[in-house]
C-alpha cells in the first residue's frame, strides 16, 4: 500500500509562495481562503527578517495540511466526514460534513478552512473589498474544473464549493489519483518539494529522508505528520534537481 | 442527505419567516462547470517584463483557462519547473475585472478615466487621422512609440517597430527608459549586456551578489544559487538592506547606499597590493598594459610614436579600431594589434616610461595598470571602511572584512559577480559596474564556465538579427532617448551642448506617444513629467495598447485592447535561459481584443492612405509577412464575410509567418530552429560554446577574438568603437571622462552631483535614500491588480523603514506614511525592518496609482542624465539611462 | 399582567431570534463574527453554559435521595424541569453553530465514537430524558390528584400508594441520573479539554471547573424557578438557603480552581499556557474582572441568602458571572494555539476579504479579536427566549404545587 508524504526542503525554499498560489488557483479557492500558507518564521511581514542585527534570519515555512498519521481532525469529526484514506491522505467528504468545525479546533496547524458563505459571494465580495469595480468576466472561476470522488464515491474535490462545510489541502487528490504530483510540488520553482510513497524504500522521498536531518512540525503532539521538513543547513551531497511531474507509484 | 434537507424545509416552513428568508440556503452556487466539457492543455510562455519567459501549460475547459502549470519541458531537467506565483495566477488578469473589452476613446478630461466604447474602425480611423495630422505638422519623428523588452515577443513588438519604421517615427528604447542598461558594459566591454544562463551559476565556487535580489527578481532561477551553495560555492550578498537573497547567503555585507564602487576598489587594491591578480589574463585580455600619455591623459597611439609610426601605418585596422602601444620588456615600445587577442608581446604593466612622439616631443607614459595601481591606492581598507560602514557599526570589523573578502574573491575560482539593476540604477551606476568588472578581470574570471560578471535586469538583448521583420522593407528604425524627453532642462543645458556628440532628439519634441507592453504613467512618469505633458497639451495624442485598464490607459486618448500571452502566437527569446519558445493561443481572445500584429497592420493600412508615400501605398499588403493574408482579410471585408474570428485566424497565421521569417533570416544562432520544432517545445539557441551554454565572452577568452562580441541589432563597428583597443577597457579617454575624473573606475558619493547640486537644501531636508525595489507579487505594475497577489500583501502598499528611522519620525508599525520630496509623494503602510539600512526607505514599485490614493512612487524620482552617457549614441547600448534610486526623501506619518 | 408582558417580550425576542437564524441560514455563518482563526464563538459558549445550568436537577435530587436533604423535596420537580429544559437547550444551542444543520441526521447515520461530540449528544439526551422521566415520576401523585382533563383522577388510597411509588421510583432514578448529570459536564468539558492544540483548554482541570460552574449555576436557576413558582415561602426558606450555600461554595471552588490554574500558568512565565493566560489579562481584563466580580459577589450574597432579594440578586449574578466565564473559554483558546514558534503564532487565512480600497484588512491573521455579531446575539437571545418561554409554560402548566396551595 502506498503511503503518501511530502518533503519540504527549507534550505531550498525561497519563500516565494508559488506553492500557496498554485494551490489556490488549482483548487479553486475563493479570495480569503488558503489551503497552503508560507510565512517567515517570527516576522510580522513575510520576507522581512526577524532577529536583531547582525543575527537576522528569514526562515520561510510553507505549511500545507500535514496529513497526520494520527490526525486529531479525524478523531474529532463527529460524523466521519473527515477521514484518513488507505493511502494516508486525510480528506473531507464535502457531502457529509455538517460544518461543526470541531476539526478546525482540533487541527494544531491551522490548515482547515471553512466556507463561511457561498463561494460566488465570497468572490464578488472579495473583489469589491479589494477596490475593484467588478469581478471576473461573466461567471469565470479558476481551478480544476471537474469533480473528483474517491473510489467509494465520496466527493472530495469540486470547484463548486458547498457552503457551510470545512475544506483543506487534499494532497491534490484529484491529481494524485491520476498519477500526477500535487500542484504545489509541480509548481515549486525552488525545487524544494518532494512528494511520494513513504512506504517504498526506493522512492525519492524515502531516500531523501533516510539521508539526513529532517523534522516535522509539532512532533511532540504526536500527530505524526507526513509532511517532513529538511532543516535549513548545507548538505554537500545534495545539489541535484529532483523534478518530475508524475508520481513514481504505479496506480 | 435528501431526507434531512426535506426535514429541514418542513421545520423552517413551520415558522412565519420561511418564505422570505432561509431559502437562499438551498440555492446552488452558480455553476461554471458541468462535468461535460473536454479538457485540453496548450503550452505557451509567460512573458511579462521580468523576462523570465517560463513555459506554461494552460488547462482549457469550455474555452477558458482554468489552471496554469509550469510546462517543465526544458531538456535540462535542472530548468524544470520554471515559473512563479505571478505566472500561475495570470488568469486573474486575463479574466479579471480590469480586462479591456472594446476599443475606447476618451470623453472626459485626460486622466479622468472617462471613455466611450467604440468600434475598431472608429478607433483606428481616429488614431490614424490624428497621427497623420501630427506627422504633417511636427514631422513623423514627433510620434514616439515604446514596446519594452523585445525578447518577450518578437512578433507583435516587431510589428509595432515595423509600423514605426514605415513612417520614420521615433522609438524610445525600453532598456534605458527602464534604467536597466548597465552603462559599464559598453564602457568596459563594448557590449550591450552579457550574462550567464542561470544554470551556469551552479558552476561557480564563489558568487558575489552586489545589490541584486535574485530570490525575488530572478525567481525561477533563484534555486541555482541554492544549488551552487549546496555544491560548495560561497555566496556573499553586498546590499545596504537585508533581502531574501541575503537570507540565503553565507554572508551578508551591509554597506552604505551606493558605495559599492569604493568597496570594489578596495578589493581591487588588496588584490593588486598582494599580487593576487592573474597577470597572464590582464596582459592578454585587458587594456592594462596599454600606455597612457601623462600630458593629455589620452592613450598613446602607435601612430603618435616616432619609432612606431611606420609599422602603425602598415597595420590595416578597421576605422573603429585604434592601434595602441605597450612597453615590451624585451623589445620596448610595441604596437598592439586590436584585431586579435593573441599576444605577441610581454608588456611591462608597471612603471613610467618616456616616449618620443612623431613631432619629437618626449612625453611620460604609464601603463593603465600602473595608473590603476596608483588610483586604487586611495582605497585603503581603512579609508573605504569610512565610506561604506553604516552608521553605528564597527569600522574596524569592516576593515578586516574587506581584506578577507578580497582574499577570498581573488583566490576562490570560478568567481561570478552579479551586479543588480537596483544597484546600477544610480547616477554613478556606471562607476560601480566598472569597479566590479575590475575584480573579475584582475582575477581572470571571465569567459569560463561559472566565471564572470552578469547583470540581470529586464533583458533587452536581441538574440539574433530581426531586421527582416522589425523594419518594413529595410526602412530604418529611429530612436530617441527617453530621458531627453523627460528632462527638457537638460536638453537646453550647457553640459548637454558641450558633451553631446550623437544623441538625437526630434526637433519638434514628442507630440504623440503610442505605447504597448508598458505602463509608463506609473512606471516612467519621473517627477510627474508625463502627466505634466499630458495635462498641458504638449502631448497631443496618447494611445495605449494593453489588455487591461492600467493607469496609463486611463491617461490615454485612445485605448486599443490587445491580448495576453495565451491568446496569440508569439516568439520569445529572453536571456536568463537560452531557449527560443513559442507562445500559442490557448483561448480565443476575449471580447473584441485583437492580437497586436493586427492592430498595427490596421493602423499602417489606414495611415498610408493619409501619408504621401507611394512606395508604402503600393506595398502595404506586405505588412503581413505573407501579402496574401493581408489580401484575404481585405477580400473578406469587401464581401461582408469579415468577422473577429476570421481576422484573428489570419493574424495568427501572419504571426507564424513572421516567426518563420525571423528564423529564416536570423543567421547561425537560429540555424536549424524551425517552427515545427518550436511547436513541440523549447529549443536552445546555437551558442558558439561547448554544449551551447551561455557563457559571456567565451569566444574572446578562448578563441582570442577581439572585444566586443556583436550586440544585435547594431552592426559591430557601431559598438566596437567603444573599445577601440579590442580589449576590456578600464581606461576611458573621451573628454568627458577626463573632465569628470572618471578615466579609471573611481568612487563618487551619491547625491553630490544630483540632488545636492539641484538643491543644496535637499541635504538637510531630505535625509533618506528612496529606493524603489521590485516586488515578489508583481512584475513592475503587471499583477498590481491580481487579486491573489493583493491578498498576499494584505492589499497594502508598504514602506519599509528601519526601526530607528521610524522612531526618528514618530512612525509605528502599520501606520500610513507619506514618503515625499519637493517633486512628489507616495503613500504606504509602514513596515519596520531591522535589516534595512537606517538611511534607506524602501517602496516596492509597481503599484497602480489607484492603490496609492492617486499618488505615484515615480513622482519623487528625477530624470538625471549623466554626461558620460552621451558620448556615443547607440540606442539601448550607449545612451543615457535612468537612475531610479538617486532620490533623496523624507517620511512622515499621515492621517487619511 | 406582568407575566403576560413577560411572555409577550419573550415571544418577540424568540421571533427575532428565529428571523436572525433564518437570515444566518440564508447568508451562511459569514454573518457571525467567527472566522477561520476563531471558529467557535458565542453559540458554543452558550452550549457550555446551558449544560451547566442544567445541573440544578442533579443537585436537588441527589441532595434529597443521596444526601438526605429533605427540605428540597418540594422544589424537586421544578429542579428537574429546569434540568430538562437546559439539557435540551444545550443541544439546541449547537444547531445554529452548524454550517449544515440540514445534515444533522448524519450524527445518527454516521456517528464517529472517537469524537466526543456524539458522546456528548448521548449523555445530554439521556440526561434530558431522565430529567423528564424524573419530573414525571415526581409529579405522578399530583397529576393523579388533579386528573388530566377530568380523567386519571385517583382517590385518596390510590394516591397514597402512588405517592409511595413516586417516592420509590425517584429513589431509583436519582442514582441513575446522577452519573449522567456529572457526565454532561465532564463530556462537554472533554470536548474541549482533549484538544492538545488549545493550551487554554487542554488538561484535566477543565472538567472539574465545568462541574463547579454547573453546581454554581444549576442551584441558582432552581432558586429562580422556584421563586417564580412558589414565591419566597417560609417552608422553602431552608431549601433556598441551602441551595444558595451550595452555589456559593461551588462558586468559591470554581474561583479557586480558576486561579489555581492561573497560578500554574503564570508561574512558568512563558510558553503557550502563559500566553493564553496573558490574553485574558491583556485583552479581556474587563470581562475577566466582571466575571470574577459577579461570581464572587454571588458567592457572598448566596452564602447567607436570607431574603428574597438576596436570592434573586445572587442567583442572577452567578449566572451572569458564569456566562462571562463561558465566553472567556474562547478567545485565549483560539488566539493561542499549538502552532506557535517562540511566541510567534503562525497566521491563518481569515476566510474572507475585508475592508475596502483605502482601509484594507489582512487576510492572514495571528489574532482574531472576537465579539459576537448582532446576528449571533439575536439568535442566542432568541434561543434563550424560547427556552424561557417553554420553561415558564411548563412551570405554569405542570402541577408543581400541592392541591390547595394557591396559585
Ligand atoms: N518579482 C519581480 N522580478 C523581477 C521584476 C519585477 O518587477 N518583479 N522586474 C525585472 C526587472 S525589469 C528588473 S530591472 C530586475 C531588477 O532586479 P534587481 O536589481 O534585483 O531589483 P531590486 O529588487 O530593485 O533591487 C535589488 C536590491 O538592490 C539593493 N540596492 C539598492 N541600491 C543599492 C546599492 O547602492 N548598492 C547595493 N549593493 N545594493 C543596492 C536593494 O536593497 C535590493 O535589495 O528584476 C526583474 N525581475
Ligand atoms: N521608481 C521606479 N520605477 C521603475 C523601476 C524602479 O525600480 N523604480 N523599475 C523600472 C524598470 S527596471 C522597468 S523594467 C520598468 C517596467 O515598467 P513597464 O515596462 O511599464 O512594465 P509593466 O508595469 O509591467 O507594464 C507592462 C504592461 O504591458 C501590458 N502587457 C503585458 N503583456 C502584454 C501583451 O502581450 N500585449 C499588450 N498589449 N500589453 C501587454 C501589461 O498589462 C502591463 O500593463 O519600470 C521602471 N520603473
Ligand atoms: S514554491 Fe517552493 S520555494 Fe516557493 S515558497 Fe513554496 S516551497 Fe518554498
Ligand atoms: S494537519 Fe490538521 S487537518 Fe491536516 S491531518 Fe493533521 S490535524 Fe488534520
Ligand atoms: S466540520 Fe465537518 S469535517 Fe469538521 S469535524 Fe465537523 S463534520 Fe467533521
Ligand atoms: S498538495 Fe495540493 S492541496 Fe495540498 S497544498 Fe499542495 S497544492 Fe494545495
Ligand atoms: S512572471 Fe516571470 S518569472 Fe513568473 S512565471 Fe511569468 S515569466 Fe516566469
Ligand atoms: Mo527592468
Amino acid at each position: 500500500m502506498v503511503r503518501y508524504g511530502m518533503v519540504i526542503d527549507l534550505n531550498r525554499c525561497i519563500g516565494c509562495r508559488s506553492c500557496a498560489v498554485i494551490c489556490k488557483i488549482h483548487n479553486s479557492l475563493p479570495p480569503g481562503t488558503w489551503w497552503h500558507r508560507v510565512e517567515t518564521v517570527g516576522s510580522k511581514e513575510h520576507q522581512t527578517p526577524s532577529g536583531d542585527y547582525p543575527n537576522l534570519t528569514e526562515l520561510y515555512l510553507p505549511v500545507p495540511c500535514m496529513h497526520c498519521d494520527n490526525p486529531p481532525c479525524v478523531k474529532v469529526c463527529p460524523v466521519g466526514a473527515t477521514w484518513k484514506r488507505e493511502d494516508g491522505v486525510v480528506l473531507v467528504d464535502f457531502e457529509r460534513c455538517i460544518g461543526c468545525r470541531y476539526c478546525m479546533t482540533a487541527c494544531p496547524y491551522g490548515v482547515r478552512q471553512f466556507n463561511w458563505e457561498d463561494k460566488d459571494k465570497a468572490v464578488e465580495k472579495g473583489f469589491k473589498a479589494a477596490g475593484f469595480e467588478g469581478e471576473y468576466v461573466e461567471g469565470y472561476r479558476h481551478g480544476y474544473p471537474i469533480d473528483h470522488r474517491t473510489k467509494d464515491g465520496r466527493l472530495v474535490y469540486t470547484p463548486k464549493r458547498p457552503r457551510g462545510v470545512v475544506e483543506k489541502c487534499t494532497f491534490c487528490v484529484q491529481y494524485i489519483d491520476k498519477g500526477l504530483k500535487p500542484a504545489c510540488v509541480r509548481g515549486c520553482p525552488g525545487n524544494a518539494r518532494i512528494f511520494g510513497d513513504l512506504d517504498d524504500p526506493n522512492s525519492e522521498i524515502s531516500k531523501v529522508l533516510r539521508d539526513g536531518a529532517h523534522t516535522r512540525l509539532l512532533e511532540d503532539l504526536g500527530t505524526e505528520p507526513k509532511v517532513f521538513y529538511l532543516l535549513p543547513m548545507k548538505r554537500a551531497e545534495r545539489g541535484e534537481v529532483r523534478y518530475s511531474p508524475e508520481l513514481e507509484v504505479k496506480l | 442527505m435528501k431526507v434531512s434537507r426535506r426535514d429541514f424545509i418542513k421545520l423552517s416552513a413551520a415558522t412565519a419567516f420561511a418564505s422570505g428568508l432561509g431559502l437562499g440556503y438551498f440555492q446552488k452556487s452558480r455553476g461554471v462547470q458541468q462535468n461535460a466539457g473536454e479538457i485540453k492543455t496548450v503550452r505557451s510562455v509567460c512573458s511579462p517584463n521580468c523576462t523570465g519567459a517560463c513555459g506554461f501549460d494552460a488547462l482549457v475547459y469550455n474555452g477558458r483557462i482554468e489552471t496554469l502549470t509550469q510546462a517543465a519541458d526544458y531538456p535540462e531537467p535542472e530548468y524544470n519547473p520554471r515559473g512563479c506565483l505571478r505566472g500561475q495566477s495570470m488568469m486573474n488578469l486575463i479574466y479579471g475585472p480590469d480586462r479591456l473589452k472594446r476599443p475606447l476613446i476618451r470623453v472626459g478630461k485626460r486622466g479622468e478615466g472617462k471613455f466611450k466604447a467604440v468600434s475598431w474602425d472608429e478607433a483606428l480611423d481616429y488614431v490614424a487621422d490624428r497621427l497623420a495630422d501630427i506627422m504633417k505638422r511636427h514631422g513623423p519623428e514627433s510620434v514616439a512609440i515604446s514596446i519594452q523588452v523585445p525578447g518577450t515577443g518578437y512578433v507583435h513588438k516587431g510589428a509595432m517597430m515595423r509600423l514605426a519604421s514605415m513612417f520614420g517615427w521615433s522609438a524610445l528604447h525600453g532598456y534605458t527608459m527602464n534604467g536597466d542598461l548597465p552603462a559599464f558594459w559598453s564602457q568596459t566591454f563594448g557590449v550591450q549586456t552579457e550574462e550567464f544562463e542561470s544554470l551556469e551559476w551552479t558552476n561557480s565556487k564563489y558568487i558575489a551578489i552586489f545589490g541584486s535580489n535574485i530570490m525575488v527578481t530572478r525567481l525561477p532561477d533563484a534555486k541555482f544559487v541554492n544549488i551552487a551553495a549546496e555544491r560548495g560555492a560561497k555566496v556573499v550578498v553586498v546590499d545596504p538592506n537585508f533581502s531574501p537573497t541575503a537570507a540565503k547567503a553565507d554572508e551578508w555585507v551591509q554597506i552604505n547606499p551606493s558605495t559599492d564602487s569604493a568597496f570594489a576598489l578596495a578589493i581591487a587594491r588588496e588584490i593588486i597590493e598582494n599580487r593576487l591578480y592573474d597577470e597572464e589574463f590582464i596582459k592578454t585580455y585587458t587594456d592594462m598594459p596599454l600606455l597612457v600619455r601623462m600630458d593629455t591623459q589620452k592613450r598613446l597611439m602607435a601612430k603618435e610614436v616616432k619609432e612606431l609610426e611606420e609599422i602603425a601605418g602598415k597595420l590595416n585596422v578597421p576605422e573603429y579600431r585604434d592601434v595602441f602601444v605597450v612597453y615590451d620588456v624585451n623589445e620596448g615600445f610595441k604596437p598592439v594589434n586590436p584585431e586579435t587577442l593573441e599576444r605577441d608581446f610581454e608588456p611591462a604593466i608597471e612603471g613610467e616610461f618616456e616616449v618620443e612622439l612623431v613631432d619629437g616631443k618626449r612625453v611620460k607614459v604609464k601603463p593603465v595598470f600602473q595608473l590603476l595601481k596608483e588610483e586604487v591606492q586611495k582605497y585603503t581598507p581603512e579609508k573605504v571602511a569610512e565610506i561604506i560602514t553604516p552608521p553605528n557599526r564597527n569600522k574596524g570589523e569592516y576593515v578586516d572584512m574587506i581584506k578577507r573578502l578580497a582574499f577570498e574573491m581573488a583566490t576562490v575560482k570560478p568567481l561570478h559577480i552579479i551586479y543588480g539593476a537596483s544597484n546600477y540604477q544610480w547616477y554613478h551606476g556606471d562607476l560601480k559596474g566598472r569597479a566590479l568588472a575590475l575584480i573579475v578581470a584582475l582575477t581572470g574570471n571571465l569567459g569560463k564556465s561559472g566565471a564572470g560578471i552578469s547583470t540581470y535586469a529586464g533583458q533587452f538583448k536581441i538574440r539574433w538579427p530581426l531586421g527582416a521583420w522589425w523594419s518594413f522593407k529595410g526602412r530604418k528604425n529611429k530612436w530617441v532617448t527617453y530621458l531627453l524627453w523627460m528632462n527638457k532642462e537638460y536638453r537646453q543645458s550647457e553640459e548637454f551642448k558641450k558633451y553631446n556628440r550623437e544623441t538625437p532628439y526630434p526637433k519638434n519634441d514628442v507630440k504623440a506617444f503610442l505605447f504597448g507592453w508598458n505602463n509608463p504613467f506609473d512606471q516612467h512618469n519621473m517627477a510627474n513629467r508625463m502627466i505634466e505633458y499630458a495635462e498641458n497639451g504638449d502631448l497631443e495624442l496618447i494611445v495605449a495598447i494593453d489588455f487591461q485598464m492600467t493607469t496609463s490607459c486611463k491617461w490615454a486618448d485612445v485605448v486599443l485592447p490587445g491580448v495576453a500571452w495565451y491568446e496569440k502566437y508569439e516568439l520569445t527569446a529572453t536571456i536568463l535561459h537560452p531557449y527560443v519558445q513559442l507562445q500559442q493561443p490557448a483561448i480565443e481572445p476575449l471580447f473584441e481584443c485583437m492580437p497586436e500584429i493586427w492592430i498595427f497592420k490596421e493602423l499602417a493600412k489606414r495611415l498610408v492612405q493619409k501619408w504621401n508615400d507611394e512606395e508604402l501605398k503600393s506595398s502595404i499588403s506586405e505588412f503581413y509577412p505573407d501579402p496574401e493574408l493581408f489580401d484575404e482579410e481585405e477580400r473578406a471585408r469587401k464581401d461582408g464575410t469579415w468577422s473577429f474570428r476570421l481576422a484573428r485566424n489570419i493574424a495568427h497565421k501572419a504571426s507564424l509567418k513572421a516567426v518563420e521569417l525571423m528564423l529564416k533570416t536570423g543567421g547561425e544562432l537560429v540555424e536549424g530552429i524551425t517552427l515545427e520544432k518550436l511547436l513541440k517545445g523549447p529549443v536552445r539557441l546555437n551558442l558558439p560554446t561547448p554544449n551551447k551554454r551561455q557563457i559571456p565572452f567565451w569566444e574572446q577568452i578562448n578563441l582570442k577574438k577581439p572585444f566586443p562580441p556583436q550586440s544585435y541589432p547594431v552592426p559591430l563597428q557601431k559598438t566596437a568603437r567603444f573599445v577601440k583597443s579590442g580589449r576590456i577597457e578600464f581606461y576611458k579617454e573621451e573628454d568627458v571622462f577626463i573632465d569628470l575624473g572618471e578615466t579609471l573606475p573611481v568612487h563618487k558619493d551619491p547625491f553630490v552631483d544630483t540632488e545636492y547640486r539641484l538643491n543644496p537644501e535637499a541635504k538637510r531636508k531630505y535625509r533618506y535614500f528612496y529606493i524603489t525595489r521590485n516586488a515578489l507579487y508583481r512584475v513592475h505594475s503587471t499583477h498590481s491588480n491580481n487579486i491573489t497577489m493583493l491578498e498576499l500583501q494584505d492589499f497594502r502598499p508598504r514602506v519599509w523603514l528601519h526601526p530607528i528611522t521610524a522612531k526618528e519620525n514618530g512612525i509605528a508599525e502599520g501606520d500610513l506614511v507619506e514618503v515625499y520630496n519637493d517633486r512628489g509623494r507616495v503613500y504606504g503602510y509602514a513596515v519596520l525592518d531591522e535589516g534595512l539600512h537606517p538611511s534607506v526607505i524602501i517602496f516596492e514599485q509597481g503599484w497602480w496609482s489607484r492603490y496609492l490614493r492617486g499618488t505615484s512612487y515615480n513622482s519623487l524620482t528625477f530624470p538625471w542624465i549623466k554626461p558620460t552617457h552621451i558620448v556615443y549614441f547607440v540606442p539601448g547600448i550607449w545612451e543615457p539611462t535612468t537612475a531610479w534610486n538617486e532620490v533623496a526623501c523624507a517620511v512622515r506619518k499621515v492621517e487619511v | 399582567m406582568k407575566f403576560k408582558a413577560l411572555v409577550a417580550v419573550l415571544v418577540a425576542l424568540a421571533a427575532l431570534g428565529m428571523a436572525a437564524w433564518l437570515y444566518q441560514l440564508q447568508e451562511g455563518l459569514i454573518v457571525t463574527n467567527m472566522r477561520n482563526p476563531f471558529s467557535w464563538g458565542l453559540y458554543i459558549a452558550m452550549w457550555a453554559f446551558f449544560v451547566g445550568t442544567a445541573a440544578g436537577g442533579l443537585v436537588v435530587s441527589s441532595a434529597i435521595y443521596i444526601f438526605g436533604a429533605r427540605e428540597f423535596k418540594p422544589i424537586a420537580p421544578v429542579a428537574s424541569t429546569t434540568a430538562f429544559i437546559f439539557a435540551v437547550g444545550a443541544m439546541v444551542m449547537v444547531l445554529p453553530d452548524l454550517g449544515r444543520v440540514d445534515r444533522i441526521l448524519n450524527m445518527f447515520l454516521y456517528p464517529n465514537f472517537s469524537s466526543l461530540l456524539p458522546w456528548d449528544l448521548i449523555v445530554l439526551s439521556t440526561y434530558a430524558f431522565l430529567s423528564a422521566i424524573y419530573t414525571y415520576v415526581l409529579l405522578m401523585p399530583r397529576i393523579a390528584e388533579r386528573g388530566v382533563l377530568g380523567f386519571l383522577k385517583k382517590d385518596a388510597t390510590d394516591l397514597e400508594s402512588l405517592r409511595q411509588k413516586s417516592e420509590k421510583y425517584a429513589k431509583v432514578l436519582a442514582p441513575i441520573a446522577l452519573p449522567f448529570a456529572i457526565l454532561i459536564h465532564t463530556v462537554t468539558a472533554w470536548v474541549l479539554a482533549t484538544q492538545l492544540s488549545r493550551p487554554w483548554w487542554y488538561g484535566g482541570l477543565l472538567a472539574p471547573t465545568f462541574i463547579a460552574a454547573a453546581i454554581a449555576t444549576g442551584p441558582a436557576v432552581v432558586i429562580l424557578a422556584s421563586l417564580f413558582v412558589y414565591g419566597y415561602e417560609d417552608r422553602l426558606k431552608n431549601a433556598y438557603r441551602l441551595l444558595g450555600k451550595i452555589s456559593a461554595a461551588s462558586s468559591a471552588a470554581l474561583l479557586f480552581m480558576y486561579y489555581n490554574d492561573f497560578l500554574v500558568r503564570y508561574w512558568w512565565g512563558e510558553g503557550l499556557e502563559y500566553e493564553a493566560l496573558a490574553i485574558v489579562f491583556r485583552d479581556y481584563l474587563h470581562i475577566h474582572f466582571l466575571e470574577v466580580l459577579f461570581i464572587l459577589f454571588s458567592a457572598i450574597v448566596l452564602a447567607k441568602a436570607t431574603t428574597r432579594a438576596r436570592l434573586i440578586i445572587g442567583s442572577v449574578s452567578v449566572n451572569v458571572g458564569v456566562l462571562l466565564h463561558r465566553f472567556l473559554l474562547m478567545p485565549p483558546a483560539y488566539n493561542v494555539f499549538a502552532f506557535s514558534i517562540e511566541g510567534w503564532q503562525y497566521p491563518i487565512a481569515v476566510g474572507e476579504v475585508r475592508g475596502d480600497l483605502f482601509s484594507p484588512q489582512p487576510v492572514f491573521v495571528d489574532y482574531w479579536s472576537y465579539s459576537p455579531s448582532a446576528v449571533e446575539i439575536a439568535v442566542t437571545v432568541g434561543i434563550v427566549a424560547v427556552l424561557s418561554l417553554v420553561l415558564l409554560t411548563l412551570l405554569k402548566a405542570l402541577p408543581l404545587k400541592d392541591v390547595g396551595e394557591k396559585a
